[in-house]
């Protein structure tokens, strides 16, 4: 029944997202504005079934309703409550369920904000690359990975749960959501990137039409990316929180090419340079996504065997194909008209530091894309199974790191164009004092290796560099209106140009992350440790002490939990947990989190009786990449706050004047 | 101008060859134990995964790692590790070692790095083989 209904709601939204295709499609042909106005509703609707076979699916895994195939796979009886609700996204077909739903969101979004502006023909070709995306999406759940499709067979009497590590932590519940969330909204630049192809209209006017739904992507891929290493600490129990495992290389790919189209795309707002390359990014970010989802969601990353196993993955790669070639050969056929007027004048000028951030960012992207892509090609060339070791990447990501944040430190305080010497020394002087006198603290603090003190240093340079750009700031404020209490100084200032200071907030964000991340590197001790009951060791010059085990076992799980005791942190409970249908066990580390330490044990194994082997690991400053990813966060929700209409705001150029301004 | 772009292009010659350079020091093969037997010959001591079960009642833990015994497809080796173990590495887990051959054609395997894997191309240990009675595994 449930089932049926579903699977209807699917059909529903397929026939809508087609006819809003095919009517945005004639409309755009025989140039009947009215057509374009009526895709919209389609859209409207196709959201909506998407909504509904969604909150279906939640329906039929809270009921329990086992005929359905996908909620025999992913819910037991036992599985409580949020992981039942989570379990809607746990597996392959649920997953691409909420993707549509996400994008259905997106486009009804989209839709209204260019209401008045429908009938554009820059509007109207972008709705229609909407529509195909929401099309091919319909059409792979509908024809290839239905998630309501029944059981074959007799209805079980119980479901198996979902997979052991997506019913332990409720991280479960925000990761995959804010990820899709940023996945599928780089689908809204993709469209106009194409839209300002097709038309021909290069100018800055598709650019503004995005800047928001890109920032609003990034923001949710951000924050799922730092969520996902998040989880992975606090689930996988390893100690780490990225391994370049190929699931996480396929999330940093788009953000990589996104961060460096939020840079260059000011270079083409304020000189109308970079047009090719940043059309260029923006496809890369939404090829990306695609290849993202293949990777992940095909089942070709283990093993190129399953690759054939799965039906999605031709389909994948099929659409990642289409999508490619078709961008290339509308930026080859365009190539004539897309020459840029402008030209860089100094090396050492703003727009030359945001093409050098670029050039890293791309970097950046080629090794990920190079080290995750690689092994797939030898597998599926010369059937050998290989690895890309964790080396290649640590090695290449190290400078590309340092790069940029000595980008960070520099780029916002050159002025565009050319710069003075005098305008330099005053900008950066007191900066790279600040950062000079950190790499002398730090190796007399006795950091070790050059890129942990390289790193402490560029950060330092590159938070001062953004305070001198604030308090400067601040400063004139106060000058300019005498008597205004220092926090409505600092937030009016913040206000006056919050695309600005929110970038700057990001840069605060990115920089305490790498701080944390060379301190995690460099000053992480772990120890093995095997103890009798009641014995001890000291690690750090704390005393841990083994306690006893304990088991528990509920209908979900069965869990045995050891008792560690470590002196002035706390009590801390690792565990082994089971869950009925899958064989093995999965641990769960134990963490106390600090600002300063983080205490983190996994149980190795625990028998009823006699010694229990664990391992303690203290790791420093790690809630600080979590702090640094809020951080982050706040700072993109800051970019997005309108400006006062008494400035005029580049973004909002009209776009015949910025034809004609830059052509 | 000319000069400029010479070096830019240079550079990211350099930079394109450090990375193929390092992606080829990089790269591990992995191999079932059947199939690194196969090929211990040609592998001499060249870095790779072998991946197999831990034949019950093998683990001897030393001071700094673990000795043990990994089988797969009928074949057996044994395997020094040095380093530390993973979660819930015991008896018939699937096990993959990174590591080589301790010597042309030797037959222990020196590990450095233990994974715990279920993988579409290891098979668990069949129960009863070679006196073990480890579990079918369950993921295939």
């Amino acid at each position: 029944m449930r089932a049926q209904i579903g699977s209807a709601l699917l059909v529903v939204g397929l026939v809508s997202a087609v006819l809003g295709g095919v009517s945005t499609a004639v409309g755009i042909g025989t140039d009947r504005s009215r057509l374009i106005g009526v895709a919209r509703r389609y859209a409207v609707v196709a959201a909506v079934a998407a909504a509904a076979a969604f909150g279906v699916m939640e329906w039929a895994l809270f009921a329990r309703d086992f005929s359905i195939q996908y909620v025999a796979d992913n819910v037991a009886r036992a599985t409580p409550g949020l992981f039942t609700f989570t379990a809607a996204w746990a597996a392959l077909e649920g997953s691409i369920l909420l993707w549509i739903l996400v994008l259905g969101v997106y486009m009804v979004v989209t839709a209204w904000i260019f209401r008045s502006r429908a009938a554009d023909r820059l509007v109207a070709w972008a709705t229609l690359v909407q529509f195909v995306v929401l099309t091919f999406f319909l059409a792979l759940v509908v024809f290839a990975a239905n998630p309501f499709a029944g059981v074959s067979g007799p209805v079980p009497l119980d479901g198996r749960g979902p997979n052991p590590l997506l019913q332990n932590h409720p991280l479960v519940a925000f990761h995959p959501p804010a990820l899709y969330a940023g996945y599928v909204g780089f689908t809204i630049p993709f469209s106009f990137a194409i839209a300002a192809l097709v038309t021909g209209r290069f100018g800055e006017g598709w650019l503004a039409a995005v800047r928001r739904t890109t920032l609003v992507a990034w923001g949710f891929l951000t924050a799922g990316i730092v969520l996902g290493a998040w989880w992975s600490y606090a689930v996988l129990g390893w100690g780490g929180y990225w391994g370049w495992d190929p699931v996480e290389n396929a999330s940093l790919l788009p953000w990589l090419t996104a961060t460096a189209f939020i840079h260059s795309v000011m270079v083409q707002e304020r000189r109308g340079m970079l047009r090719v390359w940043n059309l260029s990014l923006v496809i890369a970010t939404f090829c990306l996504t695609i290849l993202g989802t293949f990777l992940t969601r095909s089942g070709v990353v283990n093993s190129v065997h399953a690759f054939s196993a799965s039906g999605i993955g031709p389909w994948l790669l099929t659409f990642l194909g289409f999508c490619t070639f078709g961008s290339v050969a509308l930026v080859a056929w365009r190539g004539d008209r897309l020459r840029s007027p402008g030209r860089i004048d100094s090396p050492v000028s703003r727009e030359a530091a945001f093409l050098l951030n670029n050039l890293l960012f791309a970097g950046f992207a080629l090794v990920v894309l190079t080290g995750t892509v690689f092994p797939l090609l030898v597998e599926a060339l010369q059937e050998r199974q290989v690895n890309v070791g964790g080396p290649y990447f640590d090695r290449l990501s190290v400078p590309l790191g340092l790069g940029l944040l000595f980008l960070m430190a520099v780029g916002p305080a050159l002025p565009w164009r050319a710069v003075s010497g005098e305008v330099l020394r005053r900008r950066l002087l007191v900066p790279a004092w600040v950062g000079g006198a950190t790499l002398v603290v730090a190796v007399a603090a006795g950091a070790r290796g050059i890129a942990n003190v390289l790193a402490f240093a560029l950060a330092a340079f590159a938070l001062a560099s953004v305070a001198r750009t604030v308090g400067v700031a601040v400063r004139a404020r106060r000058r300019a209106h005498a008597g205004e209490a220092m926090p409505v100084a600092w937030w009016r200032t913040l206000r006056a140009n919050p695309r600005l200071h929110g970038g700057l907030l990001v840069h605060v964000g990115v920089i305490v992350i790498a701080v944390a991340l060379a301190t995690t590197g460099g000053w992480t001790t772990k120890r093995e440790l095997e103890l009798e009951p009641g014995a001890s060791a000291s690690v750090r010059g704390r005393r841990v002490t083994f306690v006893a085990v304990r088991s528990e076992n509920t209908p979900q799980r069965n869990s045995v939990e050891a008792e560690v005791r470590i002196a002035g942190v706390g009590v801390l409970r690792p565990a082994i947990s089971s869950f009925p249908g899958f064989a093995d066990g999965i641990g769960t580390p134990a963490v106390v989190s600090g600002p300063w330490r983080d205490w983190y044990v996994t149980l190795s194994s625990a028998p009823r009786e006699g010694p229990v082997r664990i391992v303690v690991q203290v790791g420093t400053l790690v809630m600080w990449l979590w702090i640094g990813g809020l951080v982050m966060l706040v700072g993109t929700a800051l970019a997005l706050v309108p400006v006062r209409r008494d400035r005029p705001r580049i973004g909002d150029r009209d776009e015949t004047t910025s034809e004609a301004g830059t052509a | 101008m000319k000069a400029r772009y010479v070096v830019a292009a240079l550079l990211c010659v350099v930079a394109i060859v450090w990375m193929v350079s390092l992606l080829q020091r990089n790269v591990v093969f992995f191999k079932t134990v059947s199939e690194a037997v196969a090929d211990r010959g040609d592998d001499g001591s060249r870095t790779m995964r072998i991946g197999g079960g831990v034949v019950p009642g093998s683990i001897d833990r030393r001071g700094d790692g673990v000795d043990f015994s990994l089988t797969e497809g009928g074949t057996t080796v044994s395997v020094r590790h040095t380093g530390s173990e993973p979660q819930l590495f015991e008896d018939c887990a699937p096990v993959v070692a990174e590591g080589h051959w301790e010597e042309r054609g030797g037959r222990t395997f020196v590990s450095s790095r233990l994974l715990i894997k279920h993988d579409n191309d290891y098979e668990a240990p069949p129960s009863g083989a070679s006196g073990s009675n480890c579990p079918d595994d369950p993921i295939e």
